[in-house]
């Protein structure tokens, strides 16, 4: 499995996401581009530029046709994923650190930063397809009343808001009504990153206190737990395979004088159901930052603090694997 | 008296009845103490002229002890003879009780003149034995208590092996599974406080506390003994395990043991005042006696010697216990008495180091054990030449020595059986700007000690003797660099060394005495071995790196694996061949299991943090089993004790191995069936238990969405062209053709 390097950012990798139908990868960094890519060569196909701060985010709609990305400027922005143009600008109070889109690619939902006397919130924007100006009154402003949150996602037929929080909680919105169905205590430590099962029945949560977990959407109960021996910023599942992928490392800024290994910058493979570890991939020299897997399942990318995304094919005998039940 | 209340308050301060007050307070009057009175006897017999001057003779002795107090000496006189004459005794007030502690000390036994040696005792002491009854009563017998089965686990149905392994705080015990993950015996948080070791036979395991060490053992693992030694470090059982050595890094002092043990259990302080200030104790490992207690070796500017321990060393009939004071003596106990043979240490001005020939040799004409022997050696100093002696104990008689130029250092290697002695003799060049090693073999079960040399390029920095073979093999890590590699802070080394590791056989053909010695088998280069472990067995011998940052090989090597290769050519250095090389990142220690099946390497969280845990090998370098374990600290696998088969049953059993390892292989499939069936039907559980949520969770789905859909919910169409077409412009040049326009 020979990865391909894409080597178009300059600083740490913040998040990189397939689209639906998984021939192009988006990815972000803290250099305030944001490019595309083929996802089966490698191919650069441009970048979204105007963005003044770090970009923290990135998402596109099921058609491929809209792409928002969210910065520490402050902003989110709305492009036109072919040409590049960019559509529409929400200021927001604080830096935006997550987008997406919801299922019906009506609404996109944002999280913003807690900073500078600013609350930090949930915004939900509806989204009108048919012209480039938005609204920028937000539908609804969720805010959370314990830890601010640092993920949030769409649950199954957009019914429900999850918002993971730096505390290791996690709320379930009913954020038509803005009001909390349940919460529940998911780590014990930040939650780094929060990624949807396609129908949105379940979800992954990754936190700093080394473990990823896979929840029920509906009753935020805990399913399966990963236990690794490092902080972890990213988790993710395949959609064939029954597997989850684990990314992370310690931080750039703990690690002193470190051999790529001791730091633990793997992706590291776990059997979703049994939750074995199975196997892991080298490469990075930094911690991973952001780790998403192709719609089809053919394929993963990753992103480190080191600024390279590596995109990876899975071999035949990756398909060939099957554990013995 | 009646209670004081609001109704009856005393008129005036002078009515206050305070004499309850004044009994509770009262400040007890003081005893006269004698504590500070001492008794001293044997004096000459004096006339009442000559007492001033005796008294005033002796006053010199007594004042370098402390102050006596004014008129603080008492001699009692007889007139009975008509002549007033002294009695032959005094008695002396000190200042201070330690003062007269000290006086003791120093008075007692002191020569006053040709016929007078002086008797000193504490007075108080006259009193409390002059009380003691006189008839004797026996202590109250204790009821016999039944000892658990100290080597239980040899037991096992399966023959398996056990090790002990710290991580965290956690001391577990366990079964080695080959095939399976190791299966618990015993746990316990906080067994021990630093480490953990096994006695040399493995009945006892040892713990290290803070105030001492406990042995453990048995079937329930219960505490054994425990010694009271505070502050200890290192312990060393006798090969035969009765006894042990054990020594810690500050002097003892009876008040802290007192202290901890309680009050009123003063009685179970092992220590006497003669112990105070020791450091290294021996004990009867059994009755858990203390034998002897030996003070720090003070090195000449009066500060203690680093590592005093490692001077003190059991002779394998443990009948005796070495010690040496590095760069003057060798003292030698026997064991029984605590004493010195002969009553006198050797002197061996600039003693290095010592060793004891390990193995006890049964003469087979005689059938009687040959004498015990210790070789240790001396630098060079002036004109004299550095020496290698072996004298044999208890006669102390020299067996031999040999004289050594230009000599940097030297280390002992005995041969486990015993029958040799290598020393490994760190040379100078002539011009003393280099290294080189010799090798010097004394074949010491021989009649007068014949020595072979062999003398190496460069220096060998590790030596190890196979610990069972019949021809004597052994294997050297050899290096240009005599000097360690650069080590961090947690003694890891940052870089590696190139060295090459050399394999040699003792070789005789025919009778002539020119045609024996030792030979080159096979020297394999390239290498940065630092460490060689041969299996207890022989045979197999690991070559690995350990303890170093940037590598991390283990390289499984067999001596014996290719004969027909040997037997062609007559060399058997071609038989020498490399099995299996692997690699265990961040290794930092190798052991091989007591029977040589299995090796684990380990990588230990006091030097590192980076990937802790171990890895189990069958001797044939195939990984068996990997645990990644969190804070894992040690590893240490239980010793088994000598087998009490004669080598004509090992023969038989050799020989029929057949039968027995079917039996075995069919155990080991049966429990690797039972695993795997296990595992199986757990899997299968989880599948199952994850498949019925998915459909539940399904069906639940599938009428929400459809129930969303008719209230006007839209999902975005997928995209119609499932397989896209990718276009790809590939541009190949055909032709190509240079034309000249002018």
């Amino acid at each position: 499995m020979r990865p391909l390097l894409l080597q178009g950012h300059e600083r740490p990798l913040t998040q990189i996401k397939y689209n639906r139908d998984g021939d192009l990868l988006m990815t972000v960094s803290k250099d305030k581009v944001a490019n595309l890519w083929y996802s089966h060569n490698g191919e650069h196909i441009g970048c979204y530029i105007g963005h003044l701060g770090a970009l923290w985010t990135i998402d596109c709609n099921k058609t491929s046709t809209l792409v928002i990305t969210g910065a520490a400027d402050n902003t989110a922005r709305l492009w036109h994923a072919e040409t590049g143009r960019m559509l529409h600008t929400w200021d927001l109070p604080t830096a935006v650190k997550r987008v997406e889109f919801s299922h019906d690619d009506q609404y996109v939902l944002m999280v913003t930063e807690e900073r500078m006397g600013h609350k930090s919130g949930i915004y939900v924007f509806a989204i009108d397809i048919s012209r480039p100006e938005q609204s920028n009154e937000p539908v609804v402003i969720l805010r959370a009343s314990g830890a601010k949150p640092t993920v949030a996602a769409w649950s199954f037929l957009d019914k429900f808001i999850v918002s993971g929080h730096e505390d290791g909680t996690l709320s379930l919105y009913d954020w038509r009504n803005e009001e909390v169905v349940q919460t529940a205590k998911a780590h014990e430590g930040i939650i780094t990153d929060m990624q949807m099962w396609k129908d949105g029945t379940y979800f992954i949560t990754s936190s700093r206190d080394m473990t990823a977990r896979l929840f029920e959407t509906a009753t935020l109960e805990a399913m399966k737990e990963y236990k690794t021996d490092a902080p972890l910023n990213t988790a993710t599942m395949t959609p064939t395979q029954d597997l989850v992928i684990l990314g992370g490392g310690q931080a750039a800024s703990e690690v002193t004088t470190t051999s790529s290994r001791q730091g633990k910058f793997e992706s590291r493979f776990f059997h979703k159901i049994f939750e074995d570890e199975v196997g892991r991939s080298r490469g990075h020299f930094g911690p991973i930052n952001t780790l998403a897997v192709q719609p089809d399942g053919k394929g993963f990318a990753s992103g480190g603090e080191d600024g390279l995304v590596r995109v990876h094919h899975f071999d035949p005998e990756y398909f060939k694997f099957k554990y013995d039940y | 008296m009646v209670a004081l209340s609001i109704d009856n308050l005393p008129a005036s301060e002078e009515e206050l009845d305070f004499s309850d007050l004044e009994r509770r307070f009262a400040i007890p009057e003081q005893e006269e103490t004698l504590e500070n009175v001492i008794f001293v006897d044997n004096l000459p017999l004096v006339e009442e002229e000559k007492e001033a001057k005796l008294i005033s003779y002796i006053m010199k002795t007594l004042v370098k002890f402390g102050k006596v107090k004014e008129n603080g000496i008492h001699m009692p006189k007889d007139d009975s003879t008509g002549k007033v004459m002294s009695k032959g005794y005094m008695f002396i007030e000190y200042a201070t009780a330690e003062q007269a502690q000290a006086a003791i000390r120093g008075l007692n036994g002191w020569k006053f003149d040709k016929s007078h040696i002086l008797l000193a005792n504490r007075f108080m002491d006259v009193e409390k034995y002059s009380e003691v009854d006189d008839v004797y009563r026996a202590p109250p017998m204790e009821a016999y208590v039944e000892r658990e089965h100290l080597r239980s686990w040899l037991a096992d149905d399966c023959g398996r092996d056990q090790f002990a392994m710290y991580a965290g705080q956690d001391l577990t015990v366990f079964w080695n599974e080959p095939e399976l993950p190791a299966e618990v015996v015993h746990t316990r948080t906080n067994w021990t406080e630093t480490h953990v070791q096994w006695s040399p036979l493995g009945s006892y395991m040892c713990t290290f506390h803070r105030q001492g060490l406990a042995l453990w053992g048995g079937h329930s693992w219960k505490k054994l003994m425990r010694f009271v030694h505070q502050g200890v470090r290192v312990a060393d059982f006798s090969p035969s395990e009765r006894y042990l050595v054990t020594w810690a890094s500050e002097p003892i002092s009876l008040d802290a043991v007192n202290q901890y043990l309680g009050e009123g259990n003063e009685h179970q302080n092992p220590y006497t005042a003669d112990d105070e200030g020791h450091t290294t104790c021996v004990w009867d490992a059994y009755t858990g006696s203390l034998l002897r207690s030996f003070p720090p070796i003070k090195a000449e500017d009066g500060k203690a010697a680093k590592a005093s321990w490692s001077q003190f060393k059991w002779s394998p009939s443990e009948r005796y216990l070495a010690r040496m004071t590095p760069e003057s003596s060798l003292a030698i106990y026997d064991v029984q008495t605590m004493g010195l043979v002969d009553k006198k240490a050797m002197k061996v001005p600039g003693i290095q180091d010592f060793a004891w020939c390990p193995h006890t040799i049964i003469d087979p004409r005689t059938n009687v054990a040959k004498p015990e022997m210790i070789a240790y050696w001396t630098p060079e100093e002036g004109n004299l030449p550095a020496r290698v002696s072996l004298i044999s104990v208890p006669s102390k008689t020299l067996v031999r020595t040999k004289n050594l130029f230009n000599v940097f250092t030297c280390a002992l290697h005995w041969h486990p059986q015993g029958q040799m002695l290598c020393v490994r003799v760190q040379r100078y060049t002539k011009s003393r700007k280099s290294q080189y090693t010799n090798l010097e073999i004394f074949r010491t079960n021989e009649r007068d000690v014949p020595v072979d040399v062999v003398e190496l390029k460069d220096s060998a920095v590790i030596f190890e003797w196979e610990p069972v073979s019949e021809n004597y093999r052994f294997a050297i890590v050899h290096s240009d660099d005599p000097n360690p590699p650069p080590m961090n802070a947690s003694r890891m080394a940052t870089a590696t060394v190139k060295t090459s590791v050399s394999f040699y056989a003792f070789e005789r053909q025919g009778k002539l005495v020119q045609k024996e010695g030792f030979k080159l088998l096979k020297t394999l280069g390239g290498k940065n071995t630092t460490n060689l472990k041969w299996s207890p067995q022989g045979r197999h011998i690991v070559l690995a790196t350990l303890r170093t940052i940037s590598a991390c090989p283990l390289e499984f090597c067999d001596v014996d694996f290719d004969q027909s290769a040997a037997a062609k050519s007559g060399d058997a250095g071609d038989a020498i061949t490399v099995l299996e090389a692997r690699e265990h990142y961040g290794v930092t220690d190798l052991d091989w299991d007591p029977t040589g099946r299995f090796v684990v390497s380990s990588a230990s969280s006091w030097r590192h943090t980076m990937e802790n845990g171990y890895v189990l090998w069958d001797f044939k370098g195939q990984q068996l089993n990997k645990a990644s374990v969190d804070r894992f600290k040690q590893l240490v696998w239980r010793p088994r004790p000598r087998s009490l088969l004669t080598e004509e049953q090992k023969r038989e059993v050799r020989k029929n191995l057949k039968d027995y390892s079917k039996e075995f292989d069919e155990q080991d499939e049966r429990k690797i069936h039972a695993a795997d069936a296990e595992l199986m039907s757990y899997r299968r559980r989880r599948i199952s238990e994850w498949v019925a949520w998915r459909e539940q969770i399904e069906a639940k789905l599938q009428a929400e969405t459809e129930e969303a859909l008719s209230n006007g919910y839209k999902l975005p169409a997928m995209s119609d062209n499932e397989d896209f077409v990718v276009d790809e412009l590939v541009e190949e040049v055909i032709e190509e053709k240079e034309e000249i326009i002018n």
